[in-house]
């Protein structure tokens, strides 16, 4: 569905027709570069739970018109604006890499509105590297080979994906390039410079989950645990042989996890 | 240390797509003889069916040992993802009808395998879906041909017998500015020579049959997505990309599921509805023909330059037809799209016409006289009176395709071998 806002076209695939008033919405938020594509099959599986569910599309990505915004803050706010706008007063939060600091951020703010937080491919801080933020900052396929490289465990390397017939580096290397110029430097960018994080975390009061994947380079599990043991309730769920894109590297797995974490009763 | 890296195609094509079996430790990929796949739970079910969770639910949709296969294809062609098809006729059909409807038109290159023609020439327009064929060396053609309701532009990347070479780049470039995307059939080439994607191309088709699978045992044929093509850019064009799909739940290709839009639609309605999968067994047999496709593409390629030039010094041979050749108008061509060979099917010429071509092909010994190309083995075969046979006079002549016209598959035995048999069998023709 599109929404507007402040002028722009926003996109959230998934739907709220089925929502009663007590029941919480389950958003969902992509990663660098990435849109709600990345959340494919999730955004289908609570559909067909009768659930509410929305996969935005942070401005300037995947059907979403508007300037970037250049800080996790901003983004926070501009959830916070989409949930505004959709009059959602509960829900169910989970965020991918930057996706994952913005729902964080949003949850340390919010704690009356997210009642339950999964934040997957997160650590913090979540410094980006010198080279492979230069690298963006020109746009470069380098800064793409980077991310898609960094960012699979090594067993992806080989495939064996089991939604059948997908090539998932290369489909992710696809998403980066199919970015509008700038969305990837504007967005590691932004998680480079994120320092919110710690205290974020002192303040979320939803039951948390972070997901992580093993063999995570970019933000691995030794990354999560200084700011696990900031939570008040969190518990760590670690995916085997996965790397950062353990929403398509490991699906079932990781769809597990997640419904664990933002469906409990499930 | 270095970066990661992206892995080779030798590794890919011997790795590609699987994980050594957890439970057995099979390091040859298993065949999934099952027609069916168990659920834990109902949810599990449901979504499966759904596609909403990861996992297997019936072997006409996807298949764990097919699935290695397709995976590996799109990694050696650079592709986001693959379906495989119980032959190449069923691929091309499949990239065809998950684009087209009636009313729909399609642009293709003139010089095509005799199955394709007949199908967009004969059977498609039963269907609604027309074709105008056009010249393959000449793009403008391409252009000119576009109408308002065309859907896509095919061509072959190497053509036979003609060996035509598709400018990739520039039929890319011509069907983008219109809005379509570029379906290539690559049998030919194989990834290992070319991969078209890395030039433009949209999708590309293979029959597995020929050179991938190599032996000539097993049919078999695949669709590989590139994943480049914006399809919402056209939503009107492509209404079963960009509309919802009530036999589906309503879903929006290309909304939910963005690039790869095509490629999940062509497995869940194509596959689902015109059931032209491909078996457990055949792609375990067509995956040990992956295994070692590059060193028998660079084989097959260099035993046919060996060929080519012998042909085209011989006194019975008017002229030889493959791109290795110098005289050959598109020698510098394939040389820029395909710098590690251009393949092993080429044709040529006899003096003396039909008769005597029928001797020469009888006269072969090593040489297997089939309507097949790309197997390991050399073959022959006369264009004219089998695989082109259905084509009308003016039509063979627009393929090039003479009474005297011969063409070979060049396999990979040794090449002294194969040279002492065509001159053997060129002898005794002229007789």
């Amino acid at each position: 569905m599109y929404l507007k806002l402040d002028g722009d076209k926003i996109f959230a695939a998934g739907d709220m027709k089925s929502r009663a008033d007590s029941e919480s919405v389950i958003v969902l938020l992509h990663g660098a570069g990435m849109d709600h594509t990345f959340w494919a099959y999730n955004t289908r599986y609570f559909l067909s739970k009768g659930l509410s569910v929305i996969a935005l599309d942070f401005p300037g990505h995947g059907n979403s018109t508007g300037p970037f915004l250049e800080t996790i803050s901003e983004m926070a706010n501009w959830v916070t604006a989409c949930l505004d706008l959709l009059q959602v007063d509960s829900v169910a939060l989970a965020g991918h890499s930057m996706g994952a600091l913005v729902a964080l951020e949003l949850a340390g703010r919010e704690k009356e509105r997210v009642s339950r937080l999964a934040l997957l491919g997160a650590g913090f801080p979540m410094e980006v590297s010198s080279p492979l933020l230069e690298a963006a900052r020109n746009d470069s396929q380098a800064a793409r080979d980077m991310v898609v490289l960094f960012g699979h465990g090594s067993r992806s390397y080989l495939g064996g994906n089991t939604i059948a017939g997908m090539n998932i580096m290369e489909g992710a290397l696809r998403l980066l390039q199919r970015s509008n110029p700038g969305a990837l430097y504007n967005d590691l960018n932004a998680c480079n410079e994120y320092s919110h994080g710690l205290q974020a975390a002192k303040d979320v009061g939803a039951v948390t989950t972070v997901i992580c994947g093993e063999q995570d380079k970019m933000t691995p599990v030794s990354a999560t645990a200084g700011i696990l043991e900031q939570f008040v309730d969190a518990t760590l769920s670690v995916i085997p042989f996965s790397g950062h894109m353990m929403v398509s590297e490991s699906p079932e797995l990781t769809h597990r996890c997640l419904v664990a974490a933002l469906l409990p009763d499930v | 240390m270095a970066g990661p890296k992206y892995l080779g195609f030798d590794t890919l094509a011997l790795h590609g797509g699987q994980v050594p079996d957890s439970d057995t430790g099979s390091r040859a990929v298993p065949i999934f003889q099952s027609v069916a796949f168990n659920f834990e739970s109902d949810d599990e079910a449901a979504s499966r069916f759904d596609m909403a969770r990861a996992g297997y639910v019936y072997s006409r949709i996807a298949n764990p040992t097919v699935a290695v296969l397709e995976e590996r294809l799109a990694m050696l062609e650079g592709g986001i993802g693959a379906v495989a098809t119980a032959s190449g006729m069923a691929a091309i059909h499949l990239a065809i009808t998950t684009l087209a409807g009636a009313g729909s038109h399609v642009v293709a290159s003139s010089s095509l395998y005799g199955g394709t023609h007949n199908l967009l020439s004969y059977t498609l327009p039963r269907f609604g879906i027309t074709t105008t064929f056009v010249d393959p060396r000449d793009p403008g053609a391409f252009e000119s041909a576009i109408k308002d309701d065309t859907v896509l532009i095919f061509t072959e990347t190497i053509a036979n017998p003609g060996c035509e070479i598709a400018d990739i780049p520039k039929l890319a470039d011509v069907a983008h500015r219109a809005g379509l995307p570029l379906v290539v059939d690559s049998t030919l080439s194989t990834p290992h020579l070319l991969k078209p994607i890395s030039f433009g191309a949209d999708i590309v088709v293979h029959s597995l049959t020929k050179f991938i699978g190599g032996h000539g045992t097993t049919l078999g044929g695949i669709l590989v997505d590139g994943g480049n093509f914006d399809w919402a850019n056209s939503p009107r064009k492509f209404p079963t990309l960009c509309d919802s799909y009530d036999g589906f739940g309503g879903v929006n290709f290309s909304e939910e599921f963005g690039l790869s839009a095509f490629i999940v639609r062509a497995r869940r309605e194509g596959l689902r509805d015109f059931g032209a999968c491909l078996s457990a067994t055949s792609a375990f047999q067509l995956l040990q023909g992956v295994e070692t496709l590059g060193i028998r593409m660079d084989k097959h390629s260099r035993n046919c330059e060996r060929v080519a030039a012998f042909l085209e010094g011989h006194d019975s041979v008017i002229r030889v037809t493959h791109p290795s050749i110098s005289a050959h108008p598109d020698h510098d061509l394939a040389a820029k799209l395909m710098p590690g060979g251009c393949g092993a099917v080429m044709s040529f010429e006899i003096s003396g016409g039909y008769d005597v071509a029928k001797k020469f092909i009888e006269s072969l010994d090593l040489f297997s006289h089939l309507a097949n190309v790309g197997d390991a083995k050399s073959l022959v075969i006369h264009p004219a009176s089998t695989t082109h046979s259905r084509m009308d006079a003016d039509a063979l002549g627009r393929a090039g395709i003479s009474p005297g016209l011969i063409r070979l598959s060049i396999g990979i035995e040794d090449i002294e071998d194969l040279i002492a048999d065509l001159s053997k069998a060129l002898y005794l023709a002229q007789k």
